[in-house]
């Protein structure tokens, strides 16, 4: 079983780059004519640049190199930048995961008890109500929604800053690259310093988790529900016990279809990234990956693809090892 | 009156048990009228959307003359808003059909067949979910150029992976029923049975995953437009009238929030729909 998931988790990644190789490749227009821009240039310096990208090659010992050096941790230089791929996406990519966890942690903070007080009052006032925010919440274009929470929170009552991380009149040492650690690490106004991470980490959490806060809400009713129809719920029931103890068992056997919504959901978390870092200008995945498909840098282009869904697949696939980890019964059948 | 005695036709019950959940009419009525906009968007709109009344620029939304305001080259807001939606469904309705038809086939195709064609099949599509939709989108375009039609390609791409794994699944349900089975006996060939026999049986979850396509659709082509590589200026389309407003988010706040709430009362009405269709089709969850 874990053996089959490996297998096609090579396979998947093998996949991705090709893909992530070949879509620049397939690009109308010779890239090297489009990096050195419209004015044009001489035969040397163009011979020059299709050395340096690698670009000269036959198109299978191009792929080759790409994949010896992926494999190495090797993924080219940034045309741009002139900085290497791997330590661009790695220097940029403790700001995704603090946005990605705390998005997260918004929605099941508040995903888990919303959907439970709509499955406690089933067809109640409490129930339409919940399952009409989850409805608009997972309809939610969250370009927009991050707009309207910037014109409510930052424009009208000026409470939170409208982008970035931290404000320009702190210097904070990069330790950890989350910046609600590093701000602690100050040694004078720690507090004042948290507090302003805390500020600007807010408004695009928010935007980013209410998405994944909807979903969570509404699988955490439909399985509570589900779960409250059982055998052995009624067996609990007619012994007696109270009723936060009937909850307490439907609960914990509901979390199984809770988990492998949040596993489905990192994927769509990547796509909410880049839309949500680009309206708050965080500096983070979303925003570098999008800036190099505009800019055409196509070395980012390649390896930030391969990278993004490497960490999709194997989150994926810790997710798939948990879960058989903790549920048995899935271990005998062949699925 | 011996009809009376007859279960009703899976087709009468299913309207039935639609219009009993108001949520899904509300969603419909929604719809129909989204689509009327569209149809009817020139003899709605007040004025041209794509002309500039240059003396009348940033105008606040009133009553007098430019009900929902004027944008920052002095474009009325509300005709513009209302040639979006002529946008919106066509290319929404070109994205679910062309996504659905490619989907569809490959699904099939995948499902009927099994082993080595169905594995290879499937692990496409594995690697086209591991990526995200919009990622996956923003590089076909930047590819092919910013442009709508490029959009719509792209859009299309990653729609498909959905309904292919959606069908197969059905496909591998029906392929074991007794019926299938039967037009074996009597001869049938593949393509009978994949297209005329299996097939209509998976209609109803295909219907479900098209309406949730559609939705999906427009919120990413607003996602695109507003990231510059949708609909080129002077179109009117949502999400690049979005992108257009963000300079005036403080002095002029209207200008960003009416497109958006037209995408939103779009995509709801269509999930709304999507749900309640599911619900009903969903044999399994009529029971609870």
């Amino acid at each position: 079983m874990l053996v089959k998931r490996l297998g096609i988790f090579v396979i998947t990644l093998w996949g991705i780059s090709i893909v992530a190789f070949s879509l620049i490749r397939i690009v109308p227009g010779d890239p090297v004519m489009l990096l050195l821009g419209e004015r044009g240039a001489s035969p040397e310096v163009y011979t020059e640049m299709q050395r340096t990208l690698g670009l000269d090659l036959p198109i299978y010992q191009q792929y080759w190199e790409f994949i010896s050096n992926a494999v190495r941790g090797d993924l080219g230089i940034s045309v741009v930048s002139k900085v290497a791929v791997v330590d661009e996406f790695f220097s940029r990519f403790p700001a995704t995961v603090e946005l990605t966890l705390v998005a997260m942690l918004f929605g099941i903070v508040f995903g888990i008890p919303l959907g439970m007080i709509a499955a406690v009052n089933r067809n109640g006032f409490l129930d339409y109500s919940v399952m009409m925010v989850s409805l608009f919440g997972y309809s939610m274009p969250i370009f927009w929604w991050g707009l309207i929470l910037i014109i409510t929170f930052s424009v009208w009552l000026g409470i939170t800053p409208v982008s970035g991380r931290i404000s320009m009149i702190y210097d904070i040492e990069p330790v950890t690259g989350f910046m609600l650690i590093d701000s602690l690490f100050v040694s004078e106004e720690r507090w004042q310093t948290f507090v302003d991470a805390v500020k600007h980490l807010l408004l695009p959490a928010i935007a980013m988790g209410t998405i994944p806060l909807a979903l969570i809400a509404r699988i955490t009713r439909s399985s509570i529900l589900e779960i409250l129809a059982e055998d052995y719920i009624l067996v609990a029931k007619a012994k007696g016990l109270s009723k936060i103890a009937v909850y307490r068992h439907a609960l914990r056997n509901a979390l199984m279809p809770i988990v492998t919504v949040i596993g489905l959901l990192v994927s769509s978390l990547v796509a909410g990234a880049i839309l949500t870092e680009t309206i708050f200008s965080w500096p983070g995945i979303g925003k570098w990956i999008l800036h190099s498909i505009t800019a055409r840098d196509y070395p980012v282009i390649q390896g930030g693809i391969l990278l993004i869904g490497a960490i999709v697949i194997i989150i994926n696939l810790t997710i798939d090892v948990v879960y058989l980890s903790i549920n048995p019964r899935l271990r005998v059948t062949n699925g | 009156m011996a009809e009376s005695h007859q279960p009703p036709h899976p087709f009468e019950d299913f309207i039935r048990s639609f219009l009993r959940s108001r949520g899904g009419v509300i969603g419909l009525v929604v719809i129909v009228i989204f689509f009327l906009i569209a149809i009817f968007a020139g003899y709605l709109s007040p004025f041209d959307p794509k002309i500039v009344f240059p003396e009348a620029n940033l105008v606040p939304p009133s009553l007098s003359n430019y009900w929902l305001g004027t944008d920052d080259v002095g474009r009325d807001v509300l005709s513009r808003l209302l040639h979006g939606a002529r946008v919106s469904v066509t290319l929404g309705l070109f994205i679910v059909f062309s996504s659905l038809l490619v989907g569809v086939t490959i699904g099939l195709i995948a499902g009927y067949l099994g082993g080595a064609v169905d594995m290879v099949i499937m692990r496409l599509t594995d690697i086209v979910m591991s990526l995200p939709s919009i990622l996956l989108a923003i590089v076909v375009v930047s590819i092919l150029g910013a442009s709508l039609g490029n959009t719509v390609i792209a859009i299309s791409i990653v729609s498909i992976p959905a309904f292919v794994r959606l069908v197969r699944a059905s496909v591998l349900a029906e392929k074991q029923k007794d019926y299938v089975t039967c037009a074996r006996c009597y001869g049938a060939g593949h393509f009978r049975i994949a297209v005329l026999n299996i097939l209509p049986n998976c209609v109803a979850p295909i219907t479900v995953q098209a309406t949730l396509a559609f939705s999906d659709g427009i919120l990413n082509i607003a996602a695109l437009g507003f990231l510059g590589l949708g609909a080129q200026p002077p179109t009117p389309e949502w999400g690049t009238m979005l992108a257009d407003a963000r300079p005036y988010i403080v002095s002029e706040p209207w200008l960003v929030i009416f497109p958006g709430l037209c995408i939103l009362i779009v995509v709801v009405a269509f999930n709304l729909v999507g749900d309640v269709l599911r619900d009903c089709l969903d044999a399994k969850l009529k029971k609870i």
